[in-house]
């Protein structure tokens, strides 16, 4: 009898189950009202203005599609397009796997690896202002580091430009993704290390048959953050190469920074803000959606 | 209890990766920390990487003394207002 109505409650208990109590739509009112208030309104307002000719003091006159028109046949858009994907893939290239490698290296609870891994992060902590002044001091080619052995100036070709470029990010960056796929690597369950050295796996198949997969949700993170800091990076291209040499080094935020603040053409430059508007959008949601990121689905499942 | 992956040996190849890591990492640092206590004398002829030969402090006595607005500071870029160094002690 007893163990009849137990068995009962527990069959009830279980049909009760999925009704799962979601939290009502008024709790991401203050984070929506956030949204609209930073992100939405300014969005609209830089696409406002992208129909419109504005010098930054009069009032902005609506001129209808004519920087559209313009945008679509300046080849130097063209030209800062293909260099800010150029710096996107070598940014990409370089510093997700030195991530990912430091990552899982820095969840490891040795003390020597906890020691390095706070020096490891050092330069996240320096402001980007002082990493690329300090990067253009030692790489200058009269003072620098080049100065003394042999005259190689880095900053004189387009490709190796976009090299120092690339370096002086990674440099600075790789710690920030490192952090991110640490807390990943630590929180990967250890007894799936446990199973697969009983099968007798070994280091390199345990790490690509366990932790890459086990941190695929870190990857589109760390990916994403990447990405969207790789279309936004202006300050270090302004402060170590000033777009230079030439234009070679003008990607699109900083086409943007020199159309409306040297230029003083506000809507032009703002047509080009829409244009990394749209494409920072439709590149995250591509990777999001290609990714399978966006079915919230959990890397312990069936564990 | 979740602990990092821990075959028991050591792991010889992270480690030797490590320490070239760290002189990537530590090498800029050193640079930034070394030419703030160089002289500017030093500076030119050993160039950012060189061990400043007799620690000075004159930098940041010029940092706090001119609000940053010392050698290569607004005051060479012509920024108005700002003094160069050497018209500081004029009356």
């Amino acid at each position: 009898m007893v163990s009849a109505t137990l068995a009962k409650d527990r069959i009830t208990r279980r049909r009760a189950a999925p009704a799962v109590v979601r939290p009502g739509p008024a709790w991401a009112l203050p984070g929506l009202v956030f949204f609209v208030i930073f992100a939405i309104i300014p969005m609209a307002g830089v696409v406002y203005l992208s129909f419109t000719s504005w010098n930054g003091l009069t009032s902005p006159q609506f001129t209808g599609l004519a920087n559209w028109t313009r945008f679509a046949s300046d080849g130097t858009i063209w030209q800062s397009t293909w260099i800010t994907g150029a710096l996107l893939i070598g940014n990409t290239i370089v510093q997700a796997p030195i991530s990912v490698l430091l990552g899982v290296w820095a969840a490891g609870r040795q003390r020597n690896r906890a020691v390095l891994s706070a020096i490891f992060f050092l330069p996240l902590l320096l402001s980007t202002a002082a990493v690329a002044v300090m990067w253009r001091q030692l790489l200058d080619p009269n003072f620098g580091v080049p100065s003394k052995i042999g005259h190689l100036n880095v900053f004189g070709g387009q490709w190796s430009s976009l090299a120092t470029l690339v370096v002086v990010m990674s440099w600075q960056y790789i710690p920030f993704h490192t952090l991110i796929y640490q807390g990943a690597a630590r929180s990967i369950p250890q007894n799936l290390y446990q199973a697969a050295q009983i099968d007798g796996a070994g280091r390199v198949k345990q790490f690509t048959h366990i932790t890459l997969p086990q941190l695929r949700n870190a990857i589109i993170t760390s990916s994403t953050f990447m990405i969207i800091g790789g279309l936004t990076a202006f300050d270090i291209v302004l402060l170590l190469t000033d777009g230079g040499p030439g234009t070679d080094t003008s990607i699109l935020p900083f086409k943007m920074y020199q159309t409306g603040f040297q230029s003083y053409e506000f809507g032009y430059g703002s047509a080009i803000a829409t244009f990394l508007l749209v494409l920072a959008t439709g590149i995250s949601l591509i990777l999001v959606k290609a990714s399978g990121y966006d079915k919230m689905r959990s890397t312990m499942e069936g564990m | 209890v979740t602990a990092p992956p821990n075959t028991g040996r050591p792991n010889y190849g992270a480690g030797a990766a490590a320490i070239v890591w760290l002189a990537i990492i530590g090498v800029p640092l050193y640079a930034l920390i070394a030419s703030a206590f160089q002289t500017q004398a030093g500076y030119a002829t050993g160039g950012p990487l060189a061990t400043p030969g007799r620690l000075t402090g004159s930098n940041f006595a010029t940092v706090v003394r001119t609000g940053g607005a010392g050698a290569g500071g607004a005051a060479d870029r012509g920024v108005r207002g700002a003094r160069r160094p050497d018209q500081l002690h004029r009356p």
